[in-house]
């Protein structure tokens, strides 16, 4: 959760500053992408396991079905990552399309990609 | 239960992490109010994400040492006043219950062989 709150956050930053139609709507595109994947994470994580009380009850290691869960990290990370990448190249789409010098660009798209820290 | 070989390191990170965290948005708002633009969804999302990463940590620190929430749970609340003659607490009646030790039974009339005790929610033995 801690995640995608700052991601949506993020998205509300960039409304703020870029409010036209078009990003907006691909804002809200991003927005909801990520709280799906918020869903989908923790659905997958609450039950993971057939006995819903195997995932924590370790009488129960020897007699459970549960999800792969190496894959399941795998998947999820691959998609968050996927998710920050997108969230990080739609400001910088925007600064691209201004009419200002390329130094300026640059330097603007420099401050926007801080985000990747 | 296996214990994290590493756990020493992941409470050195977690802590690190949290003062850094903090720091950025005590910055953040900051330079939102030093240029006096007023505090909008965004800003409020950030201060909302701080607080299940608050509880990632508290839940990390408990893991490590469990005695905390131990003492916390069973030992603050009766500190300060314990009377002489206490009747059980739903969580003694309870166990008598399962034990087969019937209601009104007290100390002196209790056959602790046949009544083996259970173990205890914080029984840290196991640390041992």
């Amino acid at each position: 959760m801690t995640i995608t709150s700052v991601k949506i956050s993020l998205l509300f930053l960039y409304r703020r500053l870029f409010p036209t139609q078009i990003f907006k709507r691909n804002s809200l595109i991003v927005g909801v992408l990520s709280i799906v994947w918020f869903i989908a994470a923790v659905l997958f994580d609450i039950f993971q396991c057939r006995p819903f009380t195997a995932a924590f009850d370790p009488t129960l290691i020897f007699s459970n079905q549960c999800i792969d869960v190496q894959a399941f990290y795998w998947g999820i990370t691959i998609a968050n990552l996927l998710l920050d990448v997108i969230i990080l190249a739609l400001p910088l789409q925007m600064v691209w399309g201004l009419k200002l010098k390329l130094q300026e660009k640059v330097g603007l798209s420099g401050v926007f990609l801080l985000g990747t820290a | 239960m296996t214990s994290n070989p590493r756990g020493h390191q992941v409470i050195q990170l977690s802590i690190a992490v949290c003062v850094i965290d903090t720091v950025a948005v005590a910055v953040r708002f900051l330079a939102r109010w030093s240029t006096k633009a007023k505090l909008a969804l965004d800003d409020w999302l950030i201060v909302a994400s701080l607080v299940p990463f608050y509880g990632m940590i508290t839940s990390s620190w408990l893991r490590m040492y469990p005695e905390i929430a131990c003492f916390a749970a069973f030992v603050a609340p009766f500190e300060r006043r314990l009377p002489d003659v206490m009747s059980p607490s739903r969580y003694q009646r309870r166990i008598r219950k399962t034990n087969g030790i019937p209601d009104g039974a007290r100390g002196y009339n209790v056959d602790e062989s046949k009544n083996p005790a259970v173990p205890e929610l914080c029984d840290l033995t196991y640390l041992l």
